[in-house]
């Protein structure tokens, strides 16, 4: 039998034994109850390309390995499960699908949740990265009692949303969320009960690092229950007073205020024409007008926009779209206002327009231009203004004909000459020098030229002037270039770049003109 | 045919050409063919000669030399250098004096940079400039928009270093300017007064290597090919071309002044004479008569009574042939270093052929009595082959260190150096650098390479990437085969040789270039153990081996407790107790005969005596297993099956091993004797016998083999077996004179386990790790025959286990009551030496009072507190623990200033520990329990599955289908046995031997590689006393395990 010291305080002092008031009383001031939402597959679930019939899992990078985040279920069934190295899911499941654990996005995706959890309820919390809390006494009455609500809530949980889910109700956050976490959809309504429903509960989900519970483990302890007889100060210095204050939280020992979620602001503007309109000088007049609104929405808030949204209602059609997008975020409304006229030109209104709105979202922070400190003062300012009105330039010339319609030229180190450079349509950086010595007009495709006396001949013969340059490369893209390049001239005095296949056919080729 | 012929007659009118600038693959990741390929395209190609440049390196040189006299084309040594400051050129060796200021140079530039690379500025080079070579300056063309420009600085500063001696190196690889290139280059040379000579920059033997070559450049530089651009070559040329193709690159003349050059490079590898280290001899004597000196003493202390006739006949012989051979140095160079470890008392063993010669067991050099071993060894050096003699010394594995600085010391780091292992692709590392530089992503490689078990052989590579769900059919797996097939046997990097030495009497680097290893204050040379061999080097092994710590340690403990000193020659001979434990397979711990494959051989073959062991050890090896000499052998040896020998010179050679062909040495005289190979031809067979598997190249000596059989009269059935048994050695043969040395190692300990069992285990734990069985499994073994094993406590446990003797005993009945053996604080996984060191200075001055007085006084860490809970060393100071854990997270990090802890804390409602927590636990920290096995605490949950334990199996009839489980002790494969997999399987009856086939094998890898607990279901064997299930289905019951910790998923 183990002995009692003198000195041994009592664990986890029940509450004192309030003499209890009459009934009446306790309903004026009612216990809060918590309703704890888990979302144990969001990191997996929020991919919604995501096949149902294949087993994936997200995956997180812990200590320079690939490790499971999240298994879906049939993943679980193979034997794959948290924590286990990415390899070893293969091992298990050779078709697995992977997916990176992508935090924003979850992070996204819960306050979405809680968005649509806020009518339930004003008193929603975002537990991160994948539970929410909803405080749910003062919605009994609206919602015919708690069980009704609670079918509501799962209700529109599996037909709106599709994750997975584990909840709980208790009377304080922590114990909902841990049972909730532990998969057990206990509904208690009295604090005196949480001490014998948690204890069941094993230490394993206990929010503490992995070290602290292998060390609590290896004490023997596996319950909560276990902890309960622990003397506090020796909790405390062991395994930190967070610990203890967290079980005091969730048996509602102490207070635990929370935050509440807070619906994100948008910016929206609505105008409404008092009769139709099929000018765009008046259309773009309003929008101006709203996206000053905009300028001093932002200017408050210290905030600047990406991109806006003007949309134009009609009686009829749907609204038509116009994304006003800049390449650095601004609050400038002259140049918005720039940039929607060069829209507007473009477009041909089918109907006359009724109303527009503006919106707005995805704010970043206002970071003013820097400028370098040598090239002040003003006279230098404007080598640095250039570089930014080219880019001002570049985005009126891309709102007016189309962003599709410029291009960029990029040198790509490639001994293969079709490929040493690349078109693209973002609007990149400078480009390198191109460091070959081809001429800058290629043909969009080698053309064959046809041979006289072995030799090539294009509308008359050829003479090698340079060469052989030979090129033999790109046998791991699948596109093996193997040739001998030459600078050529024709009777015309034309200089050309030929190339003569390093196959058995030793076919000649134009590639292409130097100017 | 004329095409042919007119392609003959033009070959003679082409300008004559030698390739001055190639580099093999030995300049690591760079050059893209084996020296070999280079040297047999050159040939081919009708080159006058090849200069193998590699890297500030010769490592490819010796085989390029012997491809080189095998191919009848000279080779040029070489190197290629690139400064500091990016100015590159190349050396070459023009006689043996340039070679050894080349090889000098290279050393230097190695021994200033770290492993793998060199460091070479110009001051260096001016320094230790190498006298005689010939320069040859490598043009940088930085510009790349204009060419033309060069910095010509550079190359002045070369023609000042070596005047007379230097060209300009003109290398066109249609790049598109070649034409430009070259008038560059001659207006550079006409205003330096250079001569220009044409070179390739070769980089591989023929085109098709292109592929590789840049496949290597993505390795080296750890891009994925596609993002590689203009660092790969941008074509193919860098390879041997024609000389058709290089008439027409190259003016006439540059081709001829390759020819020139060449001329001028005389040297070759055959002149390089080794010369012995000469300190070791007295004034006053030769080698020779100091050999003879110090043989004739050990021969009166070896027979005080008087040297047998027959070992004095012996004596004689060999002393002769050593002196022939001029290799009493070699002697001397080996008994010096076996002197100074005995002085040390460090124990050895020398083995190998000439180890086992009369003279080495007069030398002390090994304990192989000639007279015990009826001679066998004579033919221990061949006069013709010229070739060294061979001896390994192996040394406790913990003390070798000790030797290895006392030869550094005695010769000096100028003299001494350890031979090169090249470590070169394997199946795994290859798919792993081509998959990532064909651009799969990690994930994917990693995939790929954990699919190439590590039991499968590279031709079932593509199968094995086929199963495991990659497309044969997908160009990337298409082009990674490929690519894989090519680099595989590929140099990676130089290592050091487990222990060859290599020790000359003027310095080494002036023989080879001697590098850094990454091991700090070691130093390697570049050449591998065959190179030495194929140039006729000296080279000792020094080798590690646990069983003589263990030895040595076990006979000490002896020694202290029966108060004689028992030393390995004290050993009676021929003890019939020791026999009759080893054909018990009574053999867990004992030297080499104690593997599992070894254990179920002993019973059938029941050794009785000395010969027998060297039998049993050569046998139980992949060779002859392979070669299907087991059965016969022991057909013969159990009376079923009559010896027959085809003559009297067959019966010379296998009449001691019933006629079945065992030894290495057994082969090589076979083909002497039965086939009429002369001993140097006897040699290339075994050489090629080791790497045909690899290579092949075993084919040429079918037909003689056949033939020369044929002519001597024996039957053609008769001359395919002895082939096919040749065949089946492989790699594996095992020679004779290594197994005789062994033998002896096997009966010392054998007898030591049969008498000393507690000091025997003893000492095999304080030699960990080494042999095949775990603490758990010896502490087991020692338990079964009676020891009583104390646990670890940490109040009592010395760092080492030790023996224990009753507290009333006095000193002189140690000698006659049993020790118990108290488990030591090195079984605590985890437990810093430090830490260890500190318990038990501590505790001397006081003992402990409590968990928080051990760590404070102790100092010791959170973590080697934890160890100590875990592995419940704690108990007598904490109780259970669940306690002890408690306790310790308690501690105080602050060391008082008073040592009495700031305050106490009471006891704890802490659980108590399960049996199964303890057991599981106990598994976890020390790898063995003292208490129940873990799977008596299952039986019940096993017996409901109806399996079996492993002592009920042997109730069972033959053949019965049975389902057994255990704890998985042991996964082999012994690389003879065809991809079966062997496990040994324990639960608390013992040990139950599974054989898996390989279609089961691959079919449940999963289970097989995983499973901790597996269960087997199959069919009972046995025979002769040996037991197997052939497994037929597994299971992995390892969760079970998981349940003894009752619910909690930590096991692992």
């Amino acid at each position: 039998m183990a002995k009692f010291p003198a000195s041994l305080s009592l664990p986890f002092p029940l509450p004192p034994e309030v003499p209890q008031p009459a009934s009446q009383a306790k309903a004026e001031i009612p216990q809060p109850l918590w309703l704890a939402l888990v979302f144990p597959k969001l990191a997996l679930e929020l991919h919604d390309d995501q096949p149902c019939d294949i087993p994936a899992v997200a995956v997180k990078e812990y200590r320079g390995r690939s490790v499971v985040h999240t298994a879906s279920q049939l993943a679980e069934a193979q034997g794959v499960s948290a924590n286990m190295a990415v390899n070893a899911a293969y091992a298990l499941c050779p078709s697995l699908k992977v997916y990176p654990v992508n935090q924003q996005a979850q992070l996204d995706r819960l306050h979405q949740l809680a968005g649509w959890a806020e009518q339930f309820t004003s008193k929603v919390n975002v537990q991160l990265p994948q539970a929410l809390l909803l405080e749910v006494r003062g919605s009994l009455k609206l919602f015919g009692g708690l069980s009704s609500i609670q079918e509501q809530i799962w209700q529109q949980l599996t037909e709106q949303w599709r994750y997975s889910f584990q909840s709980a109700v208790t009377p304080t956050p922590m114990a909902s969320l841990l049972l909730a976490f532990s998969g057990r959809s206990d509904v208690v309504q009295s604090k005196q009960q949480l001490r014998s429903v948690l204890g069941r509960l094993s230490i394993n989900n206990l929010p503490i690092g992995l070290k602290k519970k292998q060390q609590l483990r290896n004490t023997g302890v596996r319950l909560l229950r276990d902890v309960w007889r622990l003397p506090k100060d020796g909790l405390a210095r062991r395994f930190g007073p967070d610990l203890v204050n967290y079980l005091d939280r969730a048996l509602g020992l102490i207070p635990d205020p929370l935050d509440f979620f807070v619906s994100p602001e948008e910016f929206e503007a609505f105008y409404e024409f008092p009769m139709e309109v099929h000018s765009t000088d008046l259309l773009l007049n309003v929008s101006g007008q709203l996206l000053q609104q905009l300028t001093l929405f932002l200017r408050q808030r210290d905030i600047c926009v990406n991109q806006c949204l003007i949309q134009l209602y009609d009686d009829k059609h749907a609204a038509t779209d116009i994304v006003i997008g800049v390449r650095q975020a601004t609050r400038d409304h002259q140049h918005l206002t720039r940039l929607l006229g060069e829209h507007l030109n473009r477009l041909s209104l089918e109907a006359p327009v009724r109303s527009v709105r503006l919106t707005a979202k995805d704010f970043v922070l206002f970071a003013p231009q820097s400028f370098s400190l040598f090239l002040e003062p003003t006279p230098d300012l404007a080598l640095d203004h250039q570089e930014g009105d080219i880019e001002i330039l570049l985005e009126q010339l891309q709102a007016r004909i189309g962003s599709e319609a410029i291009k960029t030229l990029h040198s790509v180190a490639d001994h293969r000459p079709e490929y040493a450079y690349r078109i693209s349509e973002a609007l990149a950086t400078r480009s390198e020098v191109i460091k070959q010595q081809c001429p800058l007009w290629l043909l969009p495709e080698p053309c064959l030229l046809s041979r006289k006396n072995h030799q090539p001949w294009l509308q008359g013969p050829v003479t090698l002037v340079k060469g052989p340059e030979r090129i033999e490369a790109g046998w791991w893209s699948g596109h093996d270039v193997r040739r001998d390049y030459y600078i050529a001239k024709d009777n015309k005095g034309r200089q050309l770049w030929l190339y003569q296949e390093l196959n058995e056919h030793c076919r000649w080729y134009l590639h292409g003109l130097f100017a | 045919m004329g095409c042919s012929h007119d392609a003959k007659s033009d070959r003679a009118r082409l300008p004559l050409y030698a390739e001055l600038h190639c580099i093999s693959n030995y300049s690591f990741l760079r050059g893209a063919s084996f020296p070999e390929e280079l040297i047999e395209r050159a040939a081919r190609l009708g080159y006058r000669a090849l200069a193998i440049t590699d890297e500030c390196s010769l490592s490819g040189v010796v085989r390029a030399h012997i491809a080189a006299k095998e191919h009848n084309i000279q080779l040029i040594i070489g190197s290629e250098f690139a400064l500091q400051d990016g100015v590159r050129f190349v050396l070459f060796a023009t006689d043996r004096a340039s070679y050894g200021y080349l090889s000098r140079l290279i050393t230097v530039a190695r021994r200033q940079a770290e492993k793998g690379g060199y460091y070479l500025t110009r001051k260096i080079v001016e320094q230790h400039h190498p006298e005689g070579c010939l320069a040859l300056w490598l043009p940088e063309f930085k510009d790349a928009e204009r060419k033309q420009a060069i910095d010509d600085e550079s190359l002045q500063w070369l023609v000042k270093c070596f005047p007379q001696h230097c060209w300009i190196a003109v290398e066109l690889l249609l790049s598109g300017d070649d034409h430009q290139r070259l008038q560059t280059l001659l207006t550079l040379g006409e205003t330096h007064h250079v001569p220009l000579v044409a070179c390739g920059d070769v980089h591989m033997h023929r085109r098709n290597r292109r592929a590789l070559q840049d496949t290597l450049t993505a390795i080296r530089l750890g891009k994925p090919l596609a993002q590689l651009g203009y660092e790969l070559f941008p074509n193919g040329e860098r390879c041997l071309r024609s000389r058709q193709r290089l008439q027409k690159i190259y003016p006439r003349l540059l081709l001829e002044e390759t020819v020139r050059i060449a001329e001028r490079c005389r040297f070759s590898l055959d002149e390089l004479r080794y010369e012995y280290p000469r300190e070791l001899v007295p004034t006053g004597h030769t080698p020779q008569t100091w050999l003879r000196e110090l043989t004739e003493r050990g021969m009166q202390r070896r027979w005080p009574e008087g040297t047998p006739d027959k070992v004095k006949k012996a004596v004689e012989h060999e002393l002769a042939l050593v002196d022939e051979m001029v290799y009493a140095p070699y002697f001397l160079t080996v008994h010096d270093i076996v002197q100074y470890a005995r002085g040390a008392g460090i124990l050895c063993q020398g083995r190998g052929s000439a180890a086992n010669s009369a003279i080495c067991y007069c030398l002390g050099i090994t304990e192989v009595d000639p007279d015990r071993m009826q001679l066998l060894f004579e033919r221990f050096i061949s006069r013709e082959r010229n070739e060294p003699p061979d001896i390994d010394v192996d040394f406790e594995h913990e003390r070798r260190e000790e030797v290895i600085q006392y030869i550094y010391r005695k010769y000096g780091r100028e003299r001494a150096a350890l031979a090169a292992t090249v470590i070169t692709y394997r199946a795994r590392s290859a798919v792993r650098d081509v998959g990532k530089a064909i651009g799969m992503s990690l994930d994917q490689v990693d995939r790929l390479a954990k699919s190439i078990f590590w039991w499968h052989r590279v031709d079932v590579i593509q199968q094995q990437l086929h199963e495991n769900g990659f497309s044969l059919h997908n160009p990337l797996i298409k082009r990674l085969v490929m690519l894989v097939r090519q680099i595989l046997g590929f140099p990676r990097h130089l290592s050091q040789h487990v222990g060859g030495f290599v020790i000359s009497q003027g310095k080494l680097s002036h023989l080879v270039p001697i590098e850094n290893a990454s091991m700090a204050e070691r130093t390697v040379i570049q050449w591998e153990k065959d190179d030495l061999e194929a140039l006729g080097l000296l080279k000792i092994d020094i080798l590690a081996l646990g069983m003589l710590s263990a030895i040595r340690k076990a006979l000490g403990y002896v020694s202290a407790y029966t108060r004689q000193s028992i030393t390995l020659a004290d050993i009676p001979p021929e003890d019939p107790a020791v026999y009759r434990m080893i054909q018990q397979a009574d053999t867990v711990g004992v030297f080499q005969i104690e593997s599992r494959a070894q254990m179920s051989m002993l019973p059938r073959l029941k050794p009785r005596n000395y010969y027998d062991l060297v039998i049993e050890i050569a046998i139980i090896r992949p060779g002859p297993i392979q070669g299907n000499m087991v059965h016969p052998y022991l057909r013969r040896r159990s009376g079923e099956e009559t010896v027959a020998y085809p003559s009297e010179a067959v019966r010379a050679v296998l009449s001691r091993t019933l006629g079945v062909p065992i030894f290495q040495e057994q082969v090589m005289q076979l083909a002497m004797v039965a086939a009429g190979f002369s001993a140097g031809e006897a040699d290339q067979l075994r050489r090629s016998m080791a790497a045909w598997k690899r290579r092949g190249g075993l084919e040429q000596f079918e037909g003689r083999l056949l033939q020369g059989m044929k002519a001597r009269g024996y039957s053609e059935q008769f001359a395919q077996q002895i082939f096919n048994q040749i065949k089946g050695f492989g790699e594996y043969g095992f020679p004779e004179s290594h197994s005789a040395s062994f033998a002896l190692l096997a009966y010392a300990s054998s007898w030591l386990k049969c008498y000393h069992q507690a000091a025997f285990t003893c000492a095999v734990l304080n030699s960990q790790p080494m042999g095949f069985y775990a603490p758990a499994q010896l502490v087991a073994d020692a338990r079964r025959h009676g020891v009583q094993v104390l646990p670890v406590d940490v109040k009592v446990s010395e760092y080492d286990s030790t023996l224990e003797f009753a507290d009333n005993q006095s000193l002189s009945d140690m000698a006659n009551t049993k020790p118990s053996l108290r488990l030591g604080l090195r079984l605590i996984k985890g437990l810093s030496s430090t830490g260890i060191g500190n318990i038990i200075r501590v505790r001397e001055q006081r003992s402990f009072t409590s968990v928080q007085d051990l760590a404070t006084r102790a100092q010791l860490n959170r973590k080697d507190m934890e160890c100590l809970a875990a592995a419940n060393a704690l108990k007598s100071l904490s109780g259970d623990r669940h306690r002890a854990y408690w306790q310790v997270a308690g501690i105080e990090n602050s060391i008082p200033v008073f040592e009495t802890p700031r305050f106490t804390e009471g006891d704890v409602m802490l659980p108590k520990p399960s049996e199964g927590q303890n057991i599981v636990a106990d598994y976890a920290t020390t790898g063995l329990t003292l208490g129940r096995h873990p799977l008596a605490l299952l039986r019940d949950r096993l017996c409901r599955r109806r399996i079996r334990k492993a002592e009920e199996l042997w109730e069972l009839n033959n053949g019965s289908k049975v389902t057994t489980a255990g704890l998985v002790i042991c996964r082999q494969r012994p690389g003879s046995a065809g991809n079966v997999v062997f496990v040994t399987l324990e639960d608390e009856t013992g040990q139950t031997n599974v054989v898996v086939w390989p279609h089961l094998a691959e079919s449940q890898a999963r289970e097989l590689v995983k499973a901790r607990l597996l269960a087997v279901q199959g069919k009972v064997q046995h025979e002769d006393g040996v037991l197997h299930v052939i497994a037929s289905r597994l299971e992995d019951l390892s969760q079970w395990l998981g349940t003894l910790t009752t619910h909690s998923r930590d096991f692992c």
